[in-house]
C-alpha cells in the first residue's frame, strides 16, 4: 500500500515499510500471545483459592498437553492430524478469504490480550474492544501478505495435544470434585493408564520398545526407592514420591536400557500405560488439599510464575550454552574428539604461542625512548615527594605533588613494556591498562572541569554523544582520521594534515614561522613566570603540572626552533618532503590508536556517572574546607574524590568489562592484523572464519575467566550492601 | 589539569596573568570538547561532498570546493537498488531492535518484581546470580546459540544411548529472530537488576494497603508496579535499543551470511570492507546508520542518563 511512494527515497521504500509493518504485527502477536499465556496461567492459579475443581481440570489437561508435545515432538508417536483431504479442505475453507481467516485468528489472540488488559485495568469492557482492534490488525495483515494461510499445518502440530488435553482435562475435572481415598485412586489409576494406553497405541514403530523385564523393573524399584527415600528424609509421607520415582525409574528402564524400535505393540502399550497410571496415581492419592493448602500452592506458584520466563531464557541462552562451550573447548575443530587442554595449549603454547605472547624482544625494553622518559619521571617525582614529605608529611598520596609525575611516569612506562613485550593478549592487557585508565581519568577530569560552569550541559552533552554512535560507525569516524594519503597530495585526514602542516610550519621560513615561534616563546615565558612565583610562595600544589607543562613545552619549542617536528623530513635531493604517519598500519602504536576510539566512546559514559556522584557530594563537606582555606585542589583530592570512591569503582569494573570483549573496532579497522589482533577478534576469526569449534571455544572461555575476578568484585559488594 | 596557585593578587600585570590562567580550566574543558566532536563533524561534513571533493581535499576546505554540498551520497545509500544495501538493512535493523526492547522489559518486570515482593526461599542467591551474569561475556554462547537457533539441540543421553531432542529446530539460521533471541537473553540480567533496583525502592506502604484491599501478587504488579515504573522501563528500552541497533557482533555471526537480513551495523561494516569504489558514500550510511539511535539520544537523553546512573551509582 506504500509501494506508491517514489521520488528521493527510491522504489523500493514500501517494501521497507511493509517490511518494517510486519514485523510490528510479528511483535504484536508475539508479546500478546505471550502477555496472554502469562495472565493465564496467572489467572488459573488464582483458581486454586477460588475453584479447585476448574483448577484441577486445566492443569492436568495442561500437563497432558505438554507430554503429547514432548511425545510429538521427539516423533514417537503417529501422525494423529486430520487426513490429508481433511487438511487441504481446511486450507481451501481458509484460503476462500485469507484476510477473514488472519482476522479471526488474530481476533482470538485478541481476546487473550483483551482479557489480560481488562484483568489489568479491573475493567471487561476492554475486552471486546482489544479483541476487534486484533481483529482489524489481522484483516489488514491479510490485505498486505501474498502467501496462503496454511491452517493444515497448524492443524497437524495442535491436534495431538488437544486430543490429549481435552482427556487430561476431563480427568482433572473428575478428580478435582471427589472425596476419599478410596474414589480417588481407583479413578487417577485408570485416567492415567487410559491416557497411556492411548499413547501406547499410537506409538511409532521406531519407537516401540523390546522391553528388558528384569531390567525395568530393577530401574522401577530403584527410581522408587530414590525418591521416596528422600521423601522420608524431607519428613513427608513417602507414597507419592515412590510413585513418581517409580514412574520415572520405568520410564529409564523401559524405554531408556532398551532397544527402541519393532518391539511387540503389546509390549508398548505395557510400557505407555504404566507410567502413566502410576502418575494418575499420585495425583489421585492425596484428598483434596484445603484452603489452607490451596493457599500455600498458590503462593509457590506465583514466585515461579513470576521468575519462571526470565530463569528459563538466562538458561537458554546464556547458562545453558555457556557451560557447552566449556565442553566444546576441550573437543577438536569439529567436536567430535576429545583433545583435553589441547586448545588451551595452543593459546598459550603451542600453535599461537607467536601471536598470543611474542616475549622475544624484551630486553629491548631498557633501550626504548619510553623507558627512559619514563624512569626519570618517576625520579623526580619521588624526589618531590621525599621534599613534601619532610614539610607535610603527605609523601606520595593522591593530593600530593608528587603524584602527577608519578602517574605520568608509571603510564609511560607501562607504555614501554607493552610496546616491547607483543601478541594478542599482551594487546589485551594493553588495551584494559589505557581505556580504563584513560577514559576514567578523562571522564573524572571533564565532570570536575564542568561541574558549575557555563553551558555545563551542552558540553556534557557533545562529550557524550559517542555513547549512541555503534562501535561500527565510530570506527568509520575515526578511520577517516587516522587517513594516511600519498605524501606527494594534500592530506585528507585532520591528523596527518596537522601533522605535515606543522612539518611545514616549523621547517619553512615565512611569516607564519615567525608568528608560531614568538607565540611559543611568549607562552613557555609565562608559564616559567608561573613556576618561579609559585616557587616564590611556596605554593607547592600547582608546581607539579606546571613544570610538566614547562618540560613539555621547552621541548617542543626547541624542535621547533631548531631540529624541526612533524611530518616533513629531506628528500634525496635536499627538497622538503611530506612524511605521513601511517596510524593504521605502523605497529605498535597502531594498536594504541585503536584504543582511542573505544576512550572516546566510554569517556562519556565515565564522565556522565562520575558528574553525578561529584554533585551528590554535600555541599556542606566542600564548603566548610573552604571556610578553613582549602584550596580548590585540595578540596578536588582529600573530599570530593574520597567521596566518589566507591563509583569509581563501578566505573572502573564496567569499563573493564566493556575493553576486555572489544571485537568491533578491531574487526572494522584491521580485522587483526599489522599485530592489532585481540582475543575476541581471534575467538571469532578461529570459531567462524576458520570453523575451529574448539580453539574458539576455548578463546571465548579465556575471555570469560578474564572477566571472572569482576564478576566475584560484583557479587561481592552486592553482598554487602544486602547485608 | 592546571591547578593555579591561589593567594592575593598584587594587581597590574601579575593579576592579569593570574586572571587569564584562572580560565585555563575552562579553555581546557572546551578544547576537549572540540577534540571529541571534531572526528564526527569532520564525518558530517564529508557525507555532503562529492567523491571527487572528498579525494582531493580534506573536509575543512568545503568552502573551496569547485561543487556544491548537495544529498547526492545519501541518496545513493538509502536508493536500494545502488551497490549497497543500507536502505535495506534499516528495516532489519528494526526486525531485531524492536522485538528485543519490548520482550526483555517483559520478563524482566515479572522478575524484578518477584525479586522485589514476593518471598520465597533461596530469593537473595537467585537474585545475585542473576545479576552476576551482567559481566559474562556474549562470545561464550555464541558457538552453541548459533547451534540452537539452526538446528535445535539433540542429545544422546549417555549409557542409555538415546538421541532425545531437547530443543525443537525452529530453522532460525539467518533470521532476525536468531538475533534477538540472543539479545533478549543477555540483556534480561541488566534489565532485572535495573528494573529491580527501582521496584524494591517502591514505598512499602502501597504494597500492604493494596494487600488489604485484596489485590494479590498479580494484580499488585498489573495495576500498581508496572504504571510506577515507566520511568525505569523507559530508561531500560532506551538502553536495549541503542545496544540492539548497534551490536555488531550477534548480528555478523548470526544473520552475517544471508544478505536479505543483514542490519545497518553488518551492512555498514561491509561497505567500509571493500575500499574504494563506495568509501565516498561511506560517511553517509554511517550517519544513516546512526540515525535513529542519535535522535532518541537527543530526544529522551534524560531518561537515558537515569538509567545509566541507576544502573551503576545505586550499585
Amino acid at each position: 500500500m506504500w509501494a506508491e511512494q517514489k521520488g528521493f527515497l527510491g522504489e523500493d521504500v514500501g517494501e521497507i515499510v511493509d517490511k518494517i509493518i510486519t514485523t510490528l504485527i510479528g511483535v504484536a502477536i508475539a508479546v500478546g500471545v505471550s502477555a496472554g499465556l502469562w495472565v493465564g496461567v496467572n489467572l488459573l492459579f488464582h483458581q486454586t483459592t477460588t475453584n479447585w475443581r476448574k483448577f484441577s481440570a486445566i492443569a492436568t489437561g495442561i500437563c497432558a498437553a505438554i507430554a503429547a508435545i514432548v511425545l510429538d515432538g521427539n516423533r514417537a508417536l503417529k501422525n494423529l492430524g486430520p487426513q490429508q483431504s481433511i487438511t487441504d479442505a481446511l486450507d481451501d475453507v481458509a484460503n476462500v478469504s485469507p484476510p477473514v481467516t488472519m482476522a479471526i485468528l488474530l481476533g482470538v489472540v485478541g481476546l487473550a490480550v483483551g482479557k489480560a488488559v481488562s484483568a489489568y485495568r479491573g475493567n471487561p469492557a476492554f475486552l471486546l474492544p482489544v479483541a476487534a482492534g486484533f481483529a482489524v490488525l489481522g484483516l489488514l495483515l491479510g490485505l498486505t501478505r501474498t502467501e496462503e494461510v496454511d491452517l493444515g499445518r497448524f492443524a497437524d502440530i495442535f491436534w495431538w495435544p488437544l486430543i490429549v488435553a481435552l482427556l487430561g482435562g476431563a480427568a482433572g475435572w473428575i478428580l478435582g470434585g471427589i472425596e476419599g481415598a478410596t474414589t480417588r485412586r481407583p479413578i487417577g489409576l485408570g485416567a492415567g493408564a487410559g491416557v497411556g494406553l492411548l499413547f501406547g497405541a499410537f506409538l511409532t514403530n521406531r519407537a516401540r520398545p523390546e522391553v528388558d523385564i528384569v531390567a525395568t523393573v530393577v530401574a522401577t524399584l530403584i527410581g522408587a526407592a530414590l525418591l521416596g527415600g528422600l521423601a522420608t528424609v524431607r519428613k513427608r509421607a513417602p507414597i507419592p514420591g515412590v510413585l513418581i520415582g517409580g514412574a520415572l525409574g520405568w520410564i529409564v528402564g523401559a524405554f531408556g536400557l532398551a532397544d527402541l524400535g519393532g518391539g511387540p505393540s503389546g509390549w508398548g502399550l505395557i510400557a505407555m500405560a504404566v507410567p502413566f497410571a502410576l502418575i494418575g496415581l499420585r495425583i489421585g492419592w492425596n484428598d483434596l488439599p484445603d484452603v489452607v493448602q490451596r493457599a500455600q500452592i498458590d503462593a509457590k506458584a506465583r514466585s515461579w510464575i513470576f521468575l519462571g520466563p526470565a530463569v528459563g531464557f538466562i538458561s537458554l541462552t546464556v547458562i545453558v550454552p555457556l557451560l557447552r562451550t566449556i565442553y566444546l573447548s576441550f573437543l577438536d575443530e569439529r567436536s567430535e574428539n576429545y583433545v583435553g587442554f589441547g586448545n588451551y595449549a595452543d593459546i598459550f603454547g603451542n600453535r599461537l604461542n607467536e601471536e598470543s605472547f611474542d616475549l622475544d624482544n624484551w630486553s629491548n625494553l631498557f633501550t626504548s625512548r619510553l623507558f627512559l622518559i619514563g624512569i626519570p619521571l618517576l625520579i623526580i617525582g619521588g624526589i618531590i615527594g621525599v621534599l613534601v614529605g619532610r614539610t607535610t608529611g603527605n609523601a606520595f598520596t593522591l593530593s600530593s605533588p608528587s603524584s602527577v609525575p608519578m602517574a605520568i611516569g608509571f603510564f609511560i612506562l607501562a607504555f614501554a613494556l607493552f610496546t616491547t613485550v607483543r601478541g594478542t593478549v599482551i594487546n589485551n592487557l594493553w588495551w584494559v591498562f589505557t581505556v580504563t585508565l584513560v577514559s576514567t581519568g578523562l571522564g573524572l577530569a571533564i565532570a570536575a572541569l564542568a561541574d558549575r560552569t557555563k553551558l555545563e550541559k551542552v558540553a556534557k552533552a557533545l562529550i557524550f554523544m559517542p555513547m549512541a554512535i555503534s562501535f561500527v560507525g565510530a570506527s568509520i569516524i575515526w578511520r577517516a582520521v587516522y587517513t594516511a594519503r600519498d605524501p606527494s597530495k594534500a592530506q585528507t585526514g585532520v591528523l596527518n594534515a596537522i601533522w605535515v602542516g606543522l612539518g611545514r610550519l616549523s621547517t619553512g621560513s615565512g611569516l607564519p614561522t615567525l608568528i608560531a615561534s614568538a607565540v611559543l616563546l611568549l607562552a613557555l615565558a609565562v608559564l616559567i613566570g608561573v613556576l618561579v612565583r609559585a616557587v616564590v610562595r611556596k605554593s607547592l600544589d600547582g608546581v607539579a603540572p606546571v613544570t610538566v607543562g614547562v618540560i613539555l613545552l621547552t621541548w617542543f619549542t626547541y624542535r621547533f626552533l631548531g631540529p624541526g617536528i612533524g611530518g616533513f623530513r629531506t628528500g634525496a635531493n635536499d627538497e622538503q618532503v611530506a612524511d605521513t604517519i601511517l596510524f593504521v598500519q605502523n605497529s605498535p602504536f597502531n594498536s594504541f590508536w585503536l584504543m582511542v576510539i573505544l576512550i572516546w566512546i566510554q569517556t562519556g559514559f565515565a564522565m556522565v556517572i562520575l558528574s553525578a556522584a561529584i554533585k551528590a557530594v554535600p555541599a556542606e563537606l566542600t564548603e566548610a574546607a573552604r571556610v578553613d582555606g582549602a584550596t580548590e585542589g585540595q578540596i578536588f583530592w582529600r573530599i570530593t574524590i574520597p567521596q566518589i570512591l566507591p563509583t569509581l569503582g563501578v566505573v572502573i569494573t564496567t569499563i573493564i568489562v566493556v575493553v576486555m570483549k572489544v571485537f568491533d573496532i578491531v574487526k572494522v579497522i584491521t580485522n587483526g592484523q599489522f599485530e592489532t589482533q585481540v582475543l575476541a577478534n581471534q575467538m571469532f576469526n578461529e570459531a567462524f572464519s576458520f570453523r575451529n569449534r574448539g580453539v574458539g571455544s576455548a578463546l571465548a572461555i579465556v575471555l570469560f575467566l578474564s572477566v571472572l575476578p569482576v564478576m566475584v568484585y560484583n557479587i561481592r559488594r552486592m553482598q554487602a550492601e544486602e547485608a | 589539569m592546571a591547578t593555579v596557585t591561589p593567594g592575593k593578587s598584587t594587581g597590574g600585570v601579575g593579576d592579569f596573568i593570574y586572571r587569564m590562567l584562572r580560565s585555563i580550566p575552562t579553555g581546557v574543558l572546551w578544547m576537549l570538547v572540540l577534540i571529541w566532536s571534531i572526528p564526527t563533524l569532520g564525518l558530517a561534513v564529508n557525507s555532503f561532498r562529492s567523491r571527487d571533493n572528498q579525494r582531493a581535499r580534506g573536509w575543512w576546505t568545503i568552502f573551496g570546493d569547485d561543487q556544491a554540498p548537495n544529498l547526492d551520497n545519501y541518496e545513493q545509500v538509502l536508493t536500494a537498488s545502488s551497490t549497497n544495501s543500507i536502505a535495506d538493512s534499516l528495516a532489519n535493523s528494526f526486525a531485531i531492535a524492536i522485538p528485543a526492547t519490548i520482550i526483555p522489559i517483559a520478563i524482566a518486570a515479572f522478575a524484578a518484581y518477584a525479586f522485589a515482593w514476593i518471598e520465597f526461599p533461596g530469593r537473595k542467591w537467585l537474585f545475585i546470580g542473576i545479576v552476576s551474569l551482567l559481566a559474562v561475556p556474549i562470545q561464550v554462547a555464541l558457538v552453541p546459540l548459533l547451534q540452537l537457533w539452526g538446528g535445535g539441540a539433540h542429545s544422546t543421553l549417555p549409557l542409555l544411548d538415546k538421541t532425545v531432542t531437547l530443543f525443537p529446530d525452529f530453522d532460525f539460521a539467518g533470521t532476525s529472530a536468531a538475533v534477538w533471541l540472543t539479545h533478549t537473553g543477555f540483556g534480561l540480567p541488566f534489565a532485572i537488576f535495573l528494573l529491580h533496583n527501582y521496584i524494591s525502592s517502591l514505598p512499602k506502604d502501597v504494597f500492604e494497603s493494596a494487600r488489604i484491599d485484596g489485590a494479590d501478587h498479580f494484580a499488585t504488579f498489573w495495576r500498581i508496579v508496572l504504571p510506577l515504573s515507566m520511568p525505569v522501563i523507559a530508561a531500560f528500552g532506551i538502553f536495549q535499543f541503542l545496544w540492539t541497533w548497534n551490536d555488531f557482533l550477534v548480528a555478523n555471526t548470526m544473520v552475517g551470511a544471508n544478505r536479505d537480513a543483514l542490519p545497518t551495523t553488518v551492512a555498514l561494516a561491509n561497505l567500509a570492507g571493500d575500499y574504494g569504489r563506495n568509501e565516498h558514500v561511506l560517511a553517509a550510511g554511517a550517519f544513516v546508520q546512526a540515525f535513529f539511535p542519535l535522535v532518541v539520544f537527543f530526544s529522551l537523553q534524560r531518561y537515558f542518563v537515569r538509567g545509566l546512573l541507576a544502573g551503576s551509582v545505586k550499585g
